[in-house]
Parts: C-alpha cells; sequence; structure tokens
C-alpha cells in the first residue's frame, strides 16, 4: 500500500464512511486504504452493520393515531383565530417559494434515500414480510414441530411449506414484497 | 405578480387534516425516540403540529412544510429534554404488540433487542441522538439533519460519528 | 407511563393471552370469491373460522384462518391448486397466496383449502370486500393447466407433480424391489433426512437503498466463486457463478449459463449451497439466474448471524423451456451429488413420509398403489 494510504483513519472517519457522509476525497483516501487493510474494513463492517441495527428504532410502539390526530385538531381549533370580516388579499409567491423549493431539494436529489426497504424473512417459525414498520404474516400452525416447516426466500417472495393439520394436506402459504 | 382569495376555512380544516394524516406518524417516531416515552411524545407531537398549524401560509408547499415540521418536532424534543433535565429515559413504556402465534421466547427476543438499543441511546447527548435518529432512522442527508437540530454540517457530522462510535462500543460491552 | 424491566417478563406472559384480539371477519362482506365462468372449480363452502381483522399502526390487519370447501367439476383429476389471496396491492404485506401440491382429486369430488394468512391493508378502510380470493391456476394429472397464472403457479406445479412422480417412483420401486419392508427402510430414511437437514433462517432486503451500501459494502466484502455442481443430462451447462459476500451477508448469485438444449428457455433456477466458517453447508435457496444480483441475503442459525461464508456451491435445479416443458434433476443424479440430505425433500415425498408416520406402513402402501392404477 502506498505510504499516503497507510495511516489508519480515525474511527470517526470511518463511521461516517459508512454512512456515507464524507466528502468525495476525504472518501477516495478510505476508499484506498481499505484495499489494504483488513482491520479497518472489519471495522466498517461493523459500522455498516450498526446501521441496519439502529434502523430497528425505527419500529413504533402501539398507538391510537385517530386519537392523537383527533387530539392535534381539537387543539388547534381551541387556538383558532376568529375569522376576519373582510377577504384577506395575499400574493401568490408560493409558485416561486415552490421553485426555491424544488431547487434546494435538487441538491439533496442524489443523497435522498428510498422507501423503506421490503424484507423478507423466514424461519421455521414462519414468514414475514416488512415495509417499513408494517408486517405481514404468514401463519403456520405453532404445533408444527420444526422440522415440519420448509421455507423458500427469493428477494420477491417468502414461502412456507407444511402439513396443515386440520386437512392433513401439504400446504404453502407464499408473501410477496411487490 | 397574482394576488389570490384567502382559501376558505373547510379548505384551511382538510388541509391541515392532510397534513396532520401525512405527517403524525413520522413526527411522533422522531419525538418518541428522542424522548423515549410515548406519554410525553403525544404531548410534544401535539404541541409540535400546533406550533406548524399556528402558521398556516407555510402549508402551501408540501416539502417544505414537511422539512419545517420535522425541525420543530426535533426542536421541541430537544428542548423538552433539556427543561426537565432527563437524561434518562425509560423503554418499553406500552407491552410490544402481541404478534400472533409469537411465542413469548419471540416476543421476549424482540423486547430485548428494543430494550438493548433503547439503552444505548442513554449514553448519547441530545444532540446526539436526535442526530442518529434523524440520520439512521429518519435516512435525512446530514445537511437536512443539520437544519433540523440547528446546528452547522460540520458539528453534525460531529455528533453522527460520536453517536455511531458510541453506540458501537456499547454493543461491543453487550456481547457475550 | 412505563413499565419496568421486572414488569416486563409478567407483560410478556400475559402477550400471549393477548393475541386473540380485534373484530371477527363478518363472513357476508369480509371475503370474495371471484371465479371465471369456466372455472373447473367451484367454490361449495367458505368457512372463515375464527380471521379476525384489527387495526394496527396506519394499517388493518387481515388475520385470515378461513377453510373453503372446493369441488372439481372437470372430468380430470386435480394435481395441485394455487389461490391468490388478495388484500391489496399498493403496498408490501397485502398479497399472498396458497398452494396445495400433491392432490388426487378426482371428478367431481371435493377438496378442502386451509387459508391461513395474516395481510394487511393500509387504513382507511376501503368500501367492499377486505379480501378478494381468486385461482391462480389449477394443474391436472395430464400437465395440462388453467388459470391466469400471474403467479407462475403453473412452472411451480409442473415442477412439484414432476418430483411427485420422480419420488414417488422411488419408492414403488423399493416396494416392488424389497417389499414393504424394503420400502419402510427408504421412507424412515427419508424421515431421517428431514430431521437432521442442516437448516438456515434467512433474511432477504431489496431495499434501493442498498445500492449505496452495496457500492461500498463492495471495499469490505469479496466476491466469491461459486463451485458448479455438474449434474448428468442437464439441459444447460452453468458456466460460472458467483456471489458478493461480507461476513454472513451475501448477495444473490450472478449465474451464467450455456444452453445446450437448441430449445428456448424461459425460466432457469439454480440451487445454492453456502458453508460457513466450520465447514458446514447449508441450501440457502433456489434462486432464479438473473443477470443482476436483485437480493442482499442475511442468514443466521437458530437467532445468531451466520458467521462468515468460507464458499459456496450451485447447482441447475430448474429451467423451464418456452413451450413448457420442464426439466428437474433425476433423484439419483442428486444423491450421487451428496444433495439430498442438504435439499427439502419434495411435497409428495413429505406427504408420503407423513402418512407413513401418522398412519403406518400399510396405509403407505395401499396409497402407492394407488397411482399404478
Amino acid at each position: 500500500m502506498s505510504a499516503l494510504f497507510r495511516r489508519h483513519p480515525s474511527e470517526a472517519d470511518l463511521a461516517l464512511f459508512a454512512g456515507g457522509e464524507l466528502g468525495p476525497v476525504a472518501r477516495w483516501r478510505i476508499e484506498s486504504h481499505l484495499h489494504g487493510c483488513a482491520a479497518c474494513r472489519d471495522l466498517v463492517g461493523e459500522f455498516f452493520e450498526l446501521r441496519s441495527q439502529v434502523m430497528d428504532l425505527g419500529e413504533l410502539p402501539p398507538m391510537d393515531w385517530q386519537a392523537l390526530s383527533g387530539r392535534i385538531h381539537r387543539a388547534v381549533e381551541a387556538g383558532r383565530e376568529r375569522p376576519r370580516a373582510l377577504p384577506m388579499w395575499r400574493p401568490a409567491w408560493s409558485a416561486a417559494l415552490a421553485m426555491l423549493a424544488l431547487a434546494a431539494a435538487g441538491i439533496y436529489v442524489w443523497q435522498q434515500p428510498a422507501a423503506p426497504a421490503a424484507v423478507l424473512d423466514a424461519s421455521a417459525g414462519g414468514v414475514e414480510v416488512r415495509f417499513g414498520d408494517q408486517q405481514a404474516l404468514t401463519l403456520v400452525n405453532a404445533a408444527q414441530p420444526e422440522t415440519q416447516v420448509q421455507w423458500q426466500l427469493t428477494a420477491d417472495t417468502a414461502s412456507a411449506r407444511y402439513v396443515d393439520p386440520q386437512t392433513g394436506q401439504i400446504t404453502v402459504n407464499n408473501v410477496y414484497s411487490q | 405578480m397574482e394576488l389570490e382569495r384567502a382559501p376558505s376555512l373547510d379548505l384551511v380544516r382538510d388541509r391541515e387534516q392532510e397534513f396532520v394524516t401525512a405527517n403524525l406518524r413520522r413526527v411522533f417516531l422522531v419525538i418518541y425516540r428522542i424522548v423515549g416515552n410515548a406519554a410525553d411524545a403525544q404531548d410534544l407531537t401535539q404541541e409540535a403540529f400546533v406550533k406548524a398549524l399556528t402558521r398556516r401560509e407555510q402549508l402551501k408547499d408540501e416539502q417544505k412544510a414537511a422539512q419545517w415540521l420535522g425541525r420543530i418536532a426535533t426542536h421541541t424534543a430537544i428542548d423538552f429534554l433539556r427543561q426537565r433535565k432527563r437524561a434518562q429515559f425509560c423503554e418499553l413504556d406500552a407491552a410490544p404488540e402481541p404478534r400472533h402465534n409469537d411465542s413469548p421466547e419471540r416476543l421476549a427476543l424482540r423486547a430485548e433487542k428494543r430494550a438493548y438499543l433503547n439503552d444505548g441511546l442513554r449514553l448519547l447527548t441530545e444532540r446526539e441522538r436526535a442526530a442518529l435518529i434523524l440520520r439512521d432512522v429518519e435516512g435525512l442527508p446530514a445537511a437536512e439533519v443539520a437544519v433540523q437540530i440547528g446546528c452547522s454540517t460540520a458539528t453534525v457530522r460531529s455528533h453522527i460519528a460520536n453517536a455511531r462510535t458510541k453506540f458501537r462500543k456499547y454493543m461491543r460491552g453487550r456481547q457475550p | 407511563m412505563f413499565i419496568r424491566s421486572s414488569v416486563l417478563a409478567a407483560c410478556l406472559a400475559a402477550a400471549s393471552a393477548l393475541a386473540q384480539t380485534g373484530e371477527p371477519l363478518d363472513p357476508a362482506s369480509a371475503l370474495r370469491f371471484q371465479l371465471a365462468p369456466d372455472s373447473p372449480l367451484a367454490v361449495l363452502a367458505t368457512n372463515l373460522g375464527d380471521s379476525r381483522v384489527e387495526t394496527r399502526g396506519g394499517a388493518m390487519v387481515l388475520d385470515l384462518r378461513a377453510t373453503l370447501t372446493l369441488r372439481n367439476n372437470s372430468p380430470k383429476s386435480v394435481r395441485g391448486v394455487t389461490l391468490l389471496v388478495l388484500a391489496q396491492e399498493l403496498t408490501a404485506g397485502g398479497k399472498g397466496s396458497v398452494a396445495v401440491p400433491s392432490l388426487n382429486v378426482a371428478p367431481g369430488a371435493s377438496f378442502p383449502v386451509r387459508v391461513n394468512l395474516r395481510l394487511l391493508r393500509p387504513l382507511p378502510a376501503p368500501v367492499g370486500p377486505l379480501v378478494q380470493l381468486g385461482l391462480d391456476g389449477v394443474l391436472f394429472s395430464d400437465f395440462s393447466f388453467f388459470g391466469p397464472n400471474r403467479l407462475e403457479s403453473r412452472r411451480t406445479m409442473v415442477v412439484w407433480e414432476m418430483e411427485a412422480q420422480r419420488d414417488r417412483q422411488h419408492f414403488q420401486a423399493a416396494l416392488a424391489a424389497n417389499g414393504p419392508e424394503g420400502l419402510r427402510q427408504q421412507i424412515l430414511a427419508s424421515l431421517a433426512r428431514q430431521q437432521s437437514r442442516p437448516r438456515l433462517e434467512a433474511q432477504v432486503n431489496r431495499a434501493p437503498t442498498r445500492a449505496l451500501s452495496a457500492a461500498v459494502s463492495a471495499l469490505t466484502g469479496k466476491s466469491v466463486q461459486l463451485a458448479v455442481l455438474k449434474l448428468p443430462e442437464a439441459p444447460l451447462e452453468l458456466v460460472s457463478a458467483s456471489s458478493h459476500v461480507s461476513g454472513g451477508e451475501a448477495h444473490s448469485p450472478h449465474i451464467e449459463y450455456s444452453n445446450r438444449s437448441g430449445r428456448p428457455v424461459r425460466h432457469v433456477e439454480v440451487g445454492w449451497l453456502v458453508r460457513d466458517a466450520g465447514g458446514r453447508e447449508y441450501l440457502a435457496g433456489s434462486v432464479p439466474a438473473s443477470a443482476a444480483p436483485d437480493g442482499v441475503y442475511r442468514f443466521f442459525q437458530g437467532r445468531e448471524p451466520l458467521e462468515g461464508i468460507s464458499g459456496m456451491r450451485g447447482f441447475l435445479s430448474q429451467v423451464e423451456f418456452s413451450d413448457g416443458s420442464v426439466w428437474i434433476p433425476a433423484r439419483r443424479a442428486l444423491a450421487d451429488q451428496g444433495l439430498l440430505g442438504l435439499l427439502p425433500v419434495s411435497p409428495e415425498e413429505q406427504r408420503l413420509s407423513e402418512l407413513y408416520r401418522t398412519r403406518g406402513l400399510q396405509a403407505l402402501v395401499e396409497e402407492l398403489a394407488r397411482f399404478l392404477r
């Protein structure tokens, strides 16, 4: 490895590298170092793993959303001003502001995260597709011993095959992420 | 430049309803993860929306309004923690959602995972916590996180790096 | 309000008791079964059982535990059925299917199909039925097929039926050669394989955000060539297969093959085996051979992530030609390559071994004889 890239980056820089927050020069320097340094590669791998674990914090607690929404609207109504007697004329600056907002958004477009991932998960207990914080779970009878459930997973489909105790038939449940 | 008539109250209410529906869960999540319990998070979510909805003209541009609301939510949560000096918070203020045919072991595992992630958040300052949530859970770009928290991009990068480094050490320490 | 961790265990113990939440589904309005006018199957009865609907977050969770009774109105025996179960198609979690292979339903006979699925619909609740059921396909004993085939169920059911014939022949041959005891030995060997087959759990992620991570993780991972297992009489030759691996995570393999059959091919699947750091081998899946890897797989053993992947192998597991014909490996070819212990048994073998387990050797002998008539 060239002497230029021999020095290990700081842990903070590797943490930012894993999250894609570094500028192009810093990123290039670290990439060049990683080519020849397994220890730093392992550390970057840990930060990748950490990021996907932290995403689990996106799971919401049980909530009555309608009740909360209702509270908000009641609070807004309570604080609402009396409507004025005369109509309020305002310049339509919205188009100009929208243009500015779009231009600002354009700077971020290449960094914008895409929609939450569809994650398919298969185990002997069942198969599941999660999309963001929503889950769908195919039910495999809890009485099935593990070895009686066979699953298959592709990027789009999760399948679980088992003997249905009620019908005695081989039954295959599939869930689709798209 | 054209002049336009102010919208009717019914139209205003409709827009508010749409705005709340579109942003409620996202805002609640950010606040909940910063302050750590659902009851406070509900109150603060209400406060954030009321602040946002009193400036109705901001709602015309949907994207700008969502960003601006996020900023209000983050500030509201951070200010709450500072004022109440809540460096710690309690996790799992409700039993985990029961999933059909989930064994107690599986429920316990999910709850345990949430618990130890929340324990890790305790190690962070309010801003480090907010930066980590907004960047790695909400997926906002670093520059936007900086706007929402109210600091420079360089400072927010420092918060993010510190948060990840502390979290990584914490999770290594929890491994058997 | 919060619950301290000391109380958590009590809450969790009660959580399973909370499992029965939500409202029962109204049979009259919840389910709609749509069948074409010329459908060979008819719905005799729909029993929603304890199906329920509840609201969670911004979604309606439909917990279906229904039993349908269908009748074969065609003049041919039915070997397989696939039903589409649809709550909505706007977001993930709203679409599922139930397939029943290894059937042998005579003309005019009826049979049950259990629908045991949980599906999601975003709120607010729409007008109309919550769930629509439809027939994606029926496979008959002569390999003819009826149905819209939106889920590619024809190919899947043809593969199952070919495997069923292949594996029944194996057990029939054992019975013919060595009598009932010879059959017993083979079925016990099958049960032992099913019990001892090494198993992995997996998650696969097909997130666009992975494009960024994947590009950067290319620097932390490595490309691993799959060792290709050549099966005799395979119509295609796997030329190369590789997968990008990082720790216990792997992208679905990139596969190149050469078509020796001279016939145009519609679909190719490859059996994908992974070896962990300790040298133990597992079936990761049967993946379509596609130009671009479309999923990132994370593997687990029990609840622990797989620590490192030390090697991979691949073999041709199914080919569908453009004329609709299908190739699957012969049982002997799989046995010779040592794959029987790694692959799940076919649905028919699972059914036959379950029949032996629950009703004994004589019932198995009689069942095999039915297919010889």
